[in-house]
């Protein structure tokens, strides 16, 4: 009995597993959650030198309840902006290096007028 | 012989469905606690959408494209996932064959849904034919864990034959007991458990009855802290555990600690137990592993058991050699040579090949 559920669920699991859906995904252009995480881990994470702990509620990823995930929400939502104005203008991309260089908050802020 | 094993072996294989543990190094690796890759944020079992890329995308040689978008999620809001392991032990006495040994070792199934911010998992120990499941309610960075399940202690290591887990089920020096008491027997039991990660760290304490012995009540507590200095991840902790209300209750402490640096990783913990047979047991494991390239890793190990540090001829001390291989999402191999020294006037035991597989989804 044991090994038949087992089998059962071994393989209801492969055959009809499905694509899960993507979450409370408001600014990012991506379809799957593998392209979120790759994206995650190979430029936001690094780039600003944290771990995902950092904007995410560890067991709910898509949650909205820290503070930090609305703030990056809102800098990715600029980088893009920025980017369309830097495709107009013929220019490279740029992402959250250019102001970050590695750190949670950039180091030499505008001085205040 | 031979042929009987393989068809024993590929009988296990294909209809044997076991025991949930963790594979702390990837905690290591990414300077993260377990819950970055599983549901049970006490690490083990059911991974969640993380944890499955990340096995997709950087623990296996080869990645099918019919796999890339493998989820675990069967009726939208159920996600269902497994771990099968199967090891074979086979001994020598110097040079001459001394027997071959396949079991399951692990064959569980779980399950889990979300209502809000209450998660629902549910877990089938199928070999110890346990049911378990468990309640875990988020807020931030906070979590109550209840219902039924084991409770978080050391580095939970894969491996329930290394010392600090439950060491040697079949005593081969003589010993009451020849590592700790977490062996695969163990079943879930009723538990309690808050939980905080603030930052790179994180702490959880509970309580849990009858989990080590019948009728018992168990205080547990963890705290864990990774980060990165420079190129090298690091993690350490500290677990204790000590049964209440009981004359001579069993009361553990654990230190453990890791580095970890490009293809390079060390482990290692210390667990101090009194009262687990008689006085003060203490057992080590320290391990080495480096990362070949994707999928294929090699270590080296060593782990030491004293059932009690006042005598010396009942500790033993274990190395091994091994080699783990991941040719395929969801399927992992490994291979391991091992040797034990025995203090006592027993004879050796003589060197072991283990092979173990471990499928999971």
């Amino acid at each position: 009995m044991k090994r038949i559920v087992l089998i059962i669920s071994l393989i209801s699991g492969f055959l009809f597993g499905q694509q899960s859906e993507l979450k409370n995904l408001k600014v990012l252009p991506y379809k799957t959650k593998r392209e979120v995480v790759k994206f995650m881990k190979s430029v936001v994470a690094p780039e600003l030198g944290v771990k995902c702990s950092f904007c995410h509620n560890m067991t709910d990823y898509s949650s909205d309840e820290k503070d930090h995930k609305k703030v990056a929400r809102q800098m990715i939502a600029m980088v893009q902006q920025s980017n369309k104005t830097m495709n107009d203008l013929n220019f490279h991309e740029i992402s959250c290096w250019v102001c970050h260089r590695g750190n949670e908050h950039p180091e030499h802020p505008p001085k205040k007028k | 012989m031979i042929k009987q094993s393989v068809k024993l072996y590929a009988f296990f294989i294909f209809f044997s469905p076991t025991f949930l543990l963790a594979i702390p190094r990837y905690a290591l690796q990414n300077s993260s606690s377990c819950i970055l890759c599983h549901v049970n944020p006490s690490g083990g079992g059911l991974r969640n959408d993380y944890g499955i890329l990340y096995g997709l995308d950087n623990l296996t040689a080869k990645v099918p494209q019919k796999f890339s978008s493998y989820s675990g999620i069967v009726l939208n809001h159920i996600q269902i996932g497994g771990d099968v392991r199967i090891q074979s032990v086979s001994k020598n006495k110097g040079d001459i064959p001394d027997g071959l040994a396949i079991f399951p070792m692990q064959a569980n199934i779980q399950m889990k849904t979300n209502v809000k911010q209450l998660t629902i998992l549910a877990d089938l120990a199928t070999l110890q034919s346990d049911f378990g499941v468990q309640f875990l309610y988020n807020l931030k960075d906070n979590y109550i864990r209840v219902g039924s399940s084991k409770p978080s202690f050391g580095l939970r290591l894969a491996d329930h034959t290394v010392f600090t887990r439950g060491g040697n089920i079949k005593l081969v020096n003589g010993n009451h007991l020849e590592g700790m008491p977490f062996t695969p027997r163990l079943k879930n039991a009723p538990i309690a458990e808050i939980g905080r990660l603030q930052g790179n760290g994180h702490l959880t304490i509970g309580m849990t009855k009858g989990y080590l012995s019948n009728d018992s009540e168990t205080f547990f507590g963890k705290a864990e802290h990774y980060g990165s200095l420079g190129i090298m991840n690091r993690m350490i902790g500290i677990s204790y555990l000590k049964q209440i209300h009981s004359k001579n209750g069993l009361e553990m402490i654990n230190l453990f600690g890791g580095l970890s640096s490009g293809k390079l990783s060390w482990m290692g913990e210390m667990t101090i137990a009194e009262n687990l047979v008689l006085g003060r047991s203490l057992a080590t494991y320290s391990e080495l592993t480096y990362k070949m390239k994707s999928g294929l890793n090699i270590s080296g190990r060593i782990d030491f058991f004293d059932e009690n540090i006042s005598f010396t001829q009942d500790a033993i001390r274990r190395t091994t050699i091994g080699l783990n291989y991941v040719p395929l999402p969801f399927l992992d191999i490994k291979f391991q040579i091992r040797s034990s020294e025995l203090f006592s006037d027993v004879a050796s035991k003589g060197v072991e090949l283990l092979t173990q597989l471990h499928v999971w989804f």
